[in-house]
């Protein structure tokens, strides 16, 4: 009887779903959680967010190899715009070879941490660190600082947005090259920084975290959303019931299954398909031998001591949101060797996959998903959500489909080469 | 129906399920709950209703030696969230303001997956801690 029941209610259900197929409709829940990408959101920590002249700025700069020490690569070698702002490698390749994947910096504005251990909370203070990394840019804040004084294109864009630079022709006040390195206070740069003023440190600090937000301000404009999936979900919720075709037969397919039975949305969730945190997945290791990257656990301990975070001096907002937000953030033994669930959005030319480019292609990332074959992270805090799929050849290539569908319009094309100069007109 | 039109459905009967009046997230039982050991009762009332996902919200603890009894003030209350089922938490630690009269202020909740969390407040006087517990749906 109950099956009888429970049959004609099912029936019930569908004639009501057909009979709604021609009337505009709220989407639900589910869907509506996932589109459309919103407004970019405001940063309050950075006065510059939206100002025009830092977008230019910072536009110049980031394809400007002179932010390097050795003036051989900018940010966009490895945030390349042909390949989706990243470099195509598993590891970041430099002056050395790190040990992350470079991730994409498309729709990076609505980030709330930045790296994938979440070492920053703003897209500002995310931009400063690679400039400094040993690894990366090789530079330092004070022989950066020594470079815009004395190229004049670069002082006269900095000093028409952010005032004065320090006074860097006193050489007994600031020396040719120092910055912080608190994990290594005996280093020669590090040395010199603690031989500065206190007064001269903070101007110094003043004038890098300044470039970060001209960098910021660039790149919160590389926004791609409008994807067929968002055209697919506001066809429904005007009442179209197929959606408008704006996705496939397979496509749909693996919307169903990224809603249901994959359990995506327990991580890939919201409008830009992350939850913006953390977790440990037991991806396996690039060698397969036990993971050593702590991921958040060292994230979360080196953003509450950074003087760049939301609650600090360089902060426009130090007594807003993300102030109250890493003032909060627990330094938890729990976070050991999670990662930031990456957005599932403008996935194409991201290969390879994960946080240590483990994964070639994404058929590798969900045959992963599927078996859980190779899964690490048998010491430490794990998820405890993670089964096996079991998907079918044909579910994977559903989910592929879906995810196909999130490609966003592309960018306008002046975002993805260098401006004509640093100074806005 | 063609296939197209039936997995629309099904995707729509999926995510409707969420709508549906009897699985909306619980507001917290306004007759609170009695701490496990029974030293000490508990209401809570959050900013926001329903309760966000992954979006940062408030409430307010009411702190009281039982359903009817006196409130208990400047106590060591501590709040948390955790989804038994992940074996995890919050990420973020709540700020708890004691407003004196039992009455507590908590900021900073954040629950940021769908599903099953227990809130826990934890009261402790002098080498006795106890434990209340609620239950929280997050859609």
């Amino acid at each position: 009887m109950k099956l009888i029941q429970g049959t004609a209610a099912l029936l019930l259900v569908g004639v009501g779903l057909l009979l709604l197929a021609n009337r505009t409709e709220p989407i639900s829940p589910a869907l509506a959680r996932l589109s459309p990408l919103p407004p970019t959101p405001l940063d309050p920590t950075n006065r510059w967010a939206d100002d025009a002249r830092a977008v230019r700025l910072g536009h110049w700069l980031f394809f400007d190899p002179r932010l390097s020490l050795d003036r051989s690569v900018s940010c966009a070698t490895c945030h390349d715009p042909s390949l989706a702002f990243t470099d195509g490698k598993p590891l970041a390749q430099t002056l050395g070879v790190g040990t992350r994947k470079t991730p994409t910096i498309l729709n990076t504005a609505h980030s709330r941490w930045y790296f994938w251990d979440g070492r920053a909370d703003s897209l500002w203070a995310q931009a400063t660190e690679p400039i400094e990394n040993p690894l990366e840019m090789g530079m330092n804040r004070l022989a950066l600082a020594h470079r815009v004084y004395a190229e004049t294109d670069l002082r006269d864009a900095y000093e028409l947005l952010f005032g004065t630079l320090p006074p860097l022709h006193l050489s007994e006040r600031f020396p040719a090259n120092a910055r912080p390195i608190p994990d290594d206070p005996q280093h020669a740069h590090a040395v010199a920084w603690q031989g500065m003023r206190d007064t001269d440190r903070q101007s110094i600090n003043r004038f890098y975290s300044n470039l970060g937000k001209a960098l910021a301000a660039y790149e919160r404009q590389l926004i791609r959303a409008e994807a067929p999936f968002d055209r697919y979900v506001t066809a429904l919720a005007a009442g179209q019931g197929d959606g408008d075709g704006h996705l496939s037969d397979s496509a749909v397919r693996g919307l169903a299954l990224f809603l249901g039975r994959g359990n995506c949305t327990t991580c890939h969730n919201g409008p830009t398909f992350s939850d913006l945190e953390f977790h440990n997945n037991q991806v396996p290791t690039a060698d397969g031998r036990p993971p050593l990257d702590p991921g958040r656990f060292e994230g979360a301990r080196i953003v509450k001591a950074s003087p760049f975070n939301g609650a600090g001096p360089f902060s426009d907002d130090n007594q807003g949101a993300a102030a109250a937000r890493v003032r909060r953030l627990k330094t938890d033994s729990m976070s050991w060797g999670e990662f930031k669930t990456p957005s599932l959005r403008n996935l194409k030319g991201r290969e390879p996959y994960f946080h240590a480019g483990q994964m070639a292609d994404l058929e590798s990332v969900l045959h992963f998903y599927s078996t859980l074959e190779g899964a690490s992270g048998q010491s430490h805090h794990q998820e405890n959500v993670l089964k096996p799929l079991d998907l079918s050849p044909t579910e994977s290539a559903d989910l592929l489909a879906f995810l196909e569908s999130l490609e966003g319009r592309a960018l306008d094309p002046h975002l993805s080469v260098p401006p004509a100069g640093p100074m806005h007109k | 129906m063609t296939d197209r039109t039936l997995i629309v459905a099904l995707v729509a009967a999926t995510s409707l399920v969420g709508c549906s009046p009897q699985d909306a997230a619980p507001m917290p039982d306004p007759q609170g709950v009695t701490s496990q050991a029974g030293g000490f009762h508990a209401r809570w009332q959050p900013s926001v209703d329903p309760l966000p996902l992954n979006e940062s919200f408030n409430a307010t603890l009411w702190l009281s030696t039982s359903a009817d009894g006196a409130p208990i003030e400047g106590a060591h209350v501590s709040v948390d969230c955790r989804m038994p089922a992940h074996r995890h938490g919050m990420l973020q630690e709540v700020e708890i303001t004691d407003e004196g009269q039992g009455r507590y202020q908590v900021l900073g909740l954040l629950c940021h997956m769908v599903g099953h969390w227990v809130l826990h407040v934890d009261l402790t006087r002098g080498a006795v801690t106890e434990r209340a517990q609620f239950d929280l749906i997050i859609e």
